[in-house]
């Protein structure tokens, strides 16, 4: 399934459940958390597939191409930045600062209490700060 | 870190700090180098983060081609469902019509049966009994279950009410 596809799904998830929406001010948070289940879904059948195929030896010349391309935008600090993070970090920093949800949101998105939501980001913020802005 | 928790800190950096314990921490890091030190990269790492993560955002637009192309297979699918969904209610209205019909006519004769069907769909102010709808079927069904109480009994109309049920 394609990454089109699995936005496809999603907004037509969004559609089919708008009625089940309790807060019209947390409808991104709403989408997320839909997008992130998909996500989830996609990730588990890949998985189950994986662990049926039988996988055929990378060629040489294609085997160093595939561990040393990136999955994100060459030169982004961003991306440099989070990868510092575990990936629980990493997640609530995209969406709040790409995506730019409030707090509230982020708790919609990820199904967490506020005070974890706020918690989480402090901690990933700190971790950050020893590498964005050292001490001088 | 020096009588301020990790909460106050949290609260204070994202401005949603009380009055009171806003002043005290403000006081604090007026005299405390290590504190105000903590703040400002703080506050650096957050700008830092804002103006990255908004750059990112805008340097991957959608293009809009194929956004449009993503929108026009989604709507596709949801006239698809719509159309399905309206197939299955079109089944289960014609699969009630079938079983009130079989019931009249059990309790009042088939003539009658056709006949308060009929009539029934005039007084929901549709003009055929195709055009009956999940919307329409409510009225539809009180009015049937008047005309029922007339020809069989309130026994007869209650048990199309029941019957009738979508």
């Amino acid at each position: 399934m394609t990454s089109e596809e699995l936005a496809q799904n999603v907004l037509f998830t969004v559609y089919q459940r708008i009625g089940d929406l309790r807060e019209k001010d947390l409808f991104f948070g709403w989408v997320f958390k839909i997008a992130r289940n998909e996500l989830s879904q996609h990730r588990r059948q890949q998985l189950w597939r994986s662990k049926l195929a039988v996988f055929e030896p990378l060629s040489p010349a294609l085997a160093p191409r595939l561990t040393t391309e990136i999955d994100s935008p060459p030169g982004s600090q961003f991306y440099e930045w989070l990868a510092h993070l575990q990936p629980q970090e990493r997640e609530i920093i995209m969406l709040r600062f790409i995506e730019e949800l409030s707090y509230e949101e982020l708790s919609e998105a990820l199904s967490l209490p506020l005070g974890t939501v706020k918690w989480r980001i402090f901690n990933a913020k700190k971790k950050l700060a020893q590498i964005i802005a050292p001490n001088e | 870190m020096h009588g301020i928790t990790e909460q106050e800190w949290m609260d204070y950096l994202d401005q949603r700090l009380a009055g009171s314990a806003y002043a005290r921490i403000d006081a604090h890091l007026a005299s405390c180098h290590k504190c105000r030190e903590f703040q400002e990269r703080m506050l650096r790492t957050e700008k830092s983060l804002a103006v990255a993560g908004v750059e990112l955002k805008r340097g991957q637009p959608l293009d809009d081609e194929q956004l449009n192309l993503g929108l026009a297979k989604i709507l596709a699918r949801i006239l698809d469902a719509e159309a399905k969904q309206q197939g299955l209610s079109r089944h289960a209205i014609q699969e009630r019509l079938n079983n009130l019909e079989e019931l009249l006519a059990l309790m009042c004769g088939s003539w009658t049966a056709v006949n308060a069907l009929r009539l029934a769909a005039e007084g929901t102010l549709v003009s055929s009994l195709d055009k009956l709808t999940q919307d329409n079927w409510p009225s539809f069904l009180n009015r049937l279950s008047s005309i029922a109480a007339v020809f069989c009994g309130e026994a007869g109309a209650k048990l199309v009410s029941e019957y009738g049920r979508l």
